[in-house]
């Protein structure tokens, strides 16, 4: 149901097609401490991540601060631990070897710092494989394009099993960087409600130009994960409460006293398409 | 409830009195308009030997029961020209059907709204509005469009919801806890065009109260307050044309005699033409997205004999808004009404209604991947029965039956077309039946103490066919566990009955001053299923239900009335302490569209709620308005949110000011103006930010911790008709209004997004900031009305 969320934001947005704005400075108090550990394991066979930062004021405009340490480790359930060591260059703490995530196990990710204890936990799902992703020209976006060349959509088409209540999250990248709509607020993710088994040529959120990669990745998502994100949507697309609701914290699967975020456990499939490819041209 | 048991003894005392066992007389009739036959409601009867009086109901009718004699029956309304008449009462009963003469007021005239202005002091009902259709077609409004709601909002004990909406809050309570009714049929959604306008068209209206306490028994369904409309009738005695051509819409009355004084209809219509101008726009922003209103209201009459009335009334309206060839949205309200009047006896009337409601909106996405159409609605089949019993002038019964069948149908998804990922999913639709008995009297103990009590009973039966999800743990919205229990058509799922019990007094310290009292409770058994401070058309309703409880409400009020200078001014001066029971709130970031595990999402808390209320009006002479002042505190108590520490509710508004005034110039030119005064809304600000996988995010502490900036505004029109000629028909008149003269910026919400620069390019993406959005700057209008 996420398409139809997503046009009652646009209805939202769009009864303030007389509205106006300008900015203001608020009165805010003090931000209290707080860590924010943002952690991502899947089936991908690599080293895997987990960040901490800190939170900052609001009109703080430097980047929020890592903590750089932090003693961190994954186990699953079959007894293997995962070390995570400090690495400044991607500012993140990274597993110590390359692994796969197996679907169906259950991960627990143990965090130290400064007296402090957290741990969260969270299971991979399996994910259908991405049939396929085509590509093809929006002629109305031709005529009047928002950028210049950016006129071209990446298609994907996927299978969804029937049989199985799931929870997924789309990433959407061009030429390797995320796309989130031009402010950063864009959370593609869904549950299944109402999808149906195939989903054929779905376009990305975003235009491509000729020679741009397009990928997409979908991750499956746990009930405890969809809230997140779908809380983190919320949040990010709030407009005050005036028509949707009070703005509050996401759901974090973050055990521990003053932490936010979310540990993440996720299989993924991926697939990308060069625009212009004579072989991947969608048909319709 | 040791008090019962002395009003019982009170109201026997007082119907077995041996002075009542003396032969008496009964007079009764109805008062209508001479120049419309519209029967005119709360029209004063007042016998001057006696001094006692009594005033029409509903339907404009009336009775008074008096010992044989000689009599000079007084009859008088608000902007009409008294009629005296002398009646000689022997042994049997009189049929006095009067028509008063609209009053016609010259330059130099001063209109006394005598008697009528005594009601405020004399009426036994408070936290009661009579809206002055008169004094709303001079305000100056939005776009130039008389509106009722936007007059409500200016009212002492209510807020709006904010600039351009039609949603308001009573006393406390919330948007979806006012029951709004057309010719008695609930309307669920009383806004077009989000809230620019209401359902209502101003020039069909013949009366309309507002209910914010001392609520008598007849009445129930919702928590906070009553706004019950009558629509004209139609005229009885010739045809007749009123129309409109506004800025942003245009509107027709037509009405008129079916056959002269026995039958007559009326039917208008209203339409936005907004979309027009959206097409001639080169913009393609603008004129891909098109959106517009219509209306329509629809009535006729038919006296078949003095005994027997028949009505049937219907409206329609319906909003579109079309995005491109992307979407379409379109929503609205549909009801019927027919009803009858039946005089059982010179003291026994009696009204039978069937009455039906439909409010639906639907949703439909046109590209072919997603293709798909969302529908929901809710329905209602209602019968009435209520009598009207003038036992004698110390006792006026109500007493009566109110049965409903009503429909949820929470939501339908269906493809739209093959390629479409979309498959058909259809949410449970729910079914409830409502019982009401009520009884209620209003008894004059003397000259001065006069009460109003009664006791209405409400059975709510949740019923079937229903498969419900009974939850291991319905507060956990994450991991949902449950099993099914499946109903049959009509079989009980849950009942759910309610006392609700009423009292009014009024003490009359002298004939120009009274203090009264009220206490009432109300139960309301739909709930509007919404999270936000401004409800949406994409809002369902649910019935009670397992996981949802009646809210209730207490609430006792009292306040002192006076009239000043022979009835022109009015003050009254109100406090009111109310109590709400399982308010359904819902979970932080709750999901509450198309959600079939909703119930999980539920949170009820309680809100208390007071305040102190000042209203002075001045009803005559060439200089007229009113001033309205609220100071009021809401304050939600709620377990699961916010730590559990209380927090304002979020149509809390601390002080608000309504000051409004009407100078008739001469004949032709007329001048309005109101000036507006509102705190801030309540808001959730952040606390600081955070990064979570290249996202920058808000970090919440309190909630509805910050106050926007208050409100306020002035507002200006003038108006030109022509003069009055016995040649000419057709009467015009031009309106010429200013919104916000002095272009305030009137904050709508405030919300956070990354930074940007004025050319609405991200600066940083670690950088945030706060965004006022306020609506409606300076706006002129002009609109043309004209009557045939």
């Amino acid at each position: 149901m996420t398409s139809v969320r997503n046009w009652i934001y646009v209805w939202l947005v769009l009864t303030g097609l007389w509205a106006c704005e300008e900015r203001i400075e608020l009165d805010i108090e003090q931000v209290p401490d707080g860590y924010v550990i943002d952690g991502l394991l899947t089936n991908q066979f690599k080293q895997h991540y987990v960040r901490i930062k800190k939170m900052v004021d609001f009109y703080d405009t430097a980047r929020t601060p890592d903590v750089k340490n932090a003693r961190v480790v994954v186990l699953d359930n079959i007894g293997n631990v995962y070390d995570y060591s400090w690495s400044s260059d991607q500012g993140a703490y990274f597993s110590n070897v390359k692994f796969s995530g197996v679907v169906g196990s259950v991960y627990r990710m143990e965090v130290e710092l400064d007296g402090l204890i957290f741990h969260a936990v969270d299971s991979m799902r399996p994910i259908s494989d991405i049939t396929e992703v085509t590509w093809t020209l929006d002629a109305y976006e031709e005529e009047n394009p928002q950028k210049e060349g950016y006129f071209y959509q990446a298609l994907l088409t996927t299978v969804e099993p029937q049989e199985t209540k799931d929870y997924y999250l789309f990433k959407i990248y061009r030429n390797d960087t995320i796309q989130r709509f031009d402010d950063n607020s864009g959370v593609f993710v869904t549950d299944d409600i109402a999808i149906g088994e195939i989903i054929k040529n779905l376009p990305a959120p975003v235009y491509f130009a000729i020679d741009d990669w397009g990928k997409f990745e979908t991750y499956s998502l746990t009930p405890e994960a969809f809230k997140y994100y779908f809380d983190l949507s919320q949040i990010l697309n709030n407009d005050g409460g005036m028509f949707g609701g009070v703005p509050a914290n996401p759901v974090s699967n973050i055990v521990g006293e003053g932490g936010l975020g979310f540990f993440q456990v996720s299989a993924v499939a991926s697939d990308s398409v060069q625009i212009g490819d004579p072989d991947k041209e969608a048909s319709f | 409830m040791k008090t019962l048991p002395v009003f019982i003894i009170i109201f026997l005392f007082e119907v077995f009195n041996p002075s009542y066992s003396q032969e008496k007389v009964t007079v009764s009739g109805y008062i209508r308009d001479k120049s419309t036959g519209e029967e005119l409601i709360g029209a004063s009867v007042l016998v001057k030997e006696t001094g006692k009086g009594v005033a029409t109901n509903l339907y404009g009718f009336y009775s008074i029961t008096l010992i044989p004699g000689i009599y000079t029956f007084v009859f008088s309304y608000i902007g009409h020209q008294n009629v005296e008449e002398q009646v000689g009462l022997t042994k049997d009963n009189l049929n006095l059907n009067i028509e008063l003469q609209e009053q016609t007021v010259g330059l130099h005239e001063v209109v006394i709204h005598g008697e009528g202005a005594a009601a405020h002091v004399e009426n036994v009902s408070m936290s009661k509005i009579v809206m002055n259709m008169e004094h709303i077609k001079k305000m100056p409004s939005l776009f130039g469009e008389a509106d009722i709601i936007k007059a409500i909002q200016m009212q002492p004990g209510v807020i709006s919801a904010g600039e351009g909406t039609s949603s308001y809050f009573v006393r406390g309570g919330s948007a979806d806890q006012n029951l709004i009714l057309i010719d008695e049929a609930p309307v669920y959604d009383p806004s077009h065009l989000f809230g620019l306008f209401s359902v209502f068209n101003s020039d069909v209206i013949k009366d309309a109260e507002l209910y914010k306490g001392g609520i008598p028994a007849q009445y129930g369904g919702r928590l906070s307050s009553l706004l019950d409309v009558r629509i004209k009738d139609g005229n009885s005695k010739k045809f007749s044309m009123t129309g409109g051509i506004g800025t942003l819409a245009s509107r027709l009355l037509i009405e008129g005699p079916i056959k002269k004084d026995k039958s007559s209809f009326l039917i208008s219509g209203r339409r936005s033409y907004l979309d027009i101008f959206q097409r001639m726009s080169k913009n393609p922003d603008i004129n891909a997205n098109l959106v517009y209103f219509y209306d329509f209201n629809a009535k006729v009459n038919w006296k078949s004999t003095n005994k027997n009335r028949f009505f049937a009334s219907a409206y329609y309206g319906r909003d579109n808004f079309s995005f491109g060839d992307d979407a379409a949205f379109d929503w609205g309200n549909a009801t019927f009404t027919f009803r009858w009047n039946h005089l059982f006896s010179d003291k026994l009337f009696a009204n039978t209604s069937f009455i039906l409601s439909r409010f639906n909106y639907g949703l439909n996405i046109k590209d072919p991947v997603q293709a798909l159409t969302w529908t929901a609605n809710m329905d209602e089949g209602r019968f009435k029965m209520d009598f009207d019993y003038f036992l004698n002038p110390q006792n006026h019964l109500i007493f009566g039956y109110h049965g409903s069948y009503k429909r949820f149908f929470p939501g339908k998804v269906v493809p739209r077309s093959e390629e479409s990922f979309v498959k058909t999913v259809e949410l449970d639709k729910m079914y409830a039946m409502e019982h009401n008995l009520f009884v209620g009297n209003e008894q004059k103990l003397s000259e001065r103490l006069m009460l109003q009590y009664g006791l209405r009973f409400t059975l709510f039966q949740n019923i079937g066919p229903a498969a419900i999800r009974i939850y291991d743990d319905p507060m956990d919205n994450i991991n949902i566990q449950y099993h099914i229990e499946e109903y049959d058509d009509f079989e009980v799922i849950r009942s759910f009955p309610a006392l609700e019990p009423r009292f009014s007094a009024r003490y009359l310290l002298d004939p120009n001053s009274s203090v009264k009292l009220s206490y009432n409770r109300m139960v309301q058994n739909i709930h509007l299923i919404s999270n936000s401070t401004v409800p949406v058309p994409f809002n369902t309703w649910q019935p009670s239900s397992p996981y949802l409880e009646p809210q209730i409400a207490d609430q006792i009020a009292g306040g002192y009335f006076r009239n000043l200078r022979d009835n022109t001014l009015k003050f009254s001066a109100e406090v009111y302490y109310k109590w709400m029971q399982r308010i359904p709130y819902f979970a932080d970031n709750a999901n509450i569209f198309f959600n079939p595990d909703l119930a999980t999402e539920f949170r009820p808390g309680s809100i208390q709620a007071y305040g102190f209320e000042l209203f002075l009006e001045k009803t005559a002479g060439r200089l007229n308005g009113t001033v309205a002042y609220t100071f009021s505190n809401a304050t939600v108590y709620n377990q699961y949110l916010n730590g559990g520490e209380p927090f304002p509710a979020n149509y809390n508004r601390r002080h608000n000011l309504n000051l409004s005034a009407f100078f008739d110039l001469n004949e032709s030119w007329s001048f309005g103006g109101t000036w507006l005064y509102s705190s801030g809304r309540p808001i959730t600000i952040p606390a600081g930010r955070y990064e979570f996988d290249g996202y920058n995010v808000d970090y919440i502490t309190s909630r509805n911790g910050y106050l926007l900036p208050p409100v306020h505004r002035l507002d200006l029109s003038a108006s030109f008709s022509s003069r009055r000629s016995k040649q000419k028909r057709w009467r015009g008149s031009w309106v010429f209004a200013i919104y916000n003269v002095y272009n305030r910026k009137n904050p709508y919400t405030i919300y956070t997004r990354v930074a940007k620069d004025d050319d609405n390019m991200i600066v940083d993406p670690s950088q945030k900031e706060a965004v006022m959005v306020y609506l409606f700057s300076i706006l002129p209008s002009i609109t043309y009305n004209f009557t045939f």
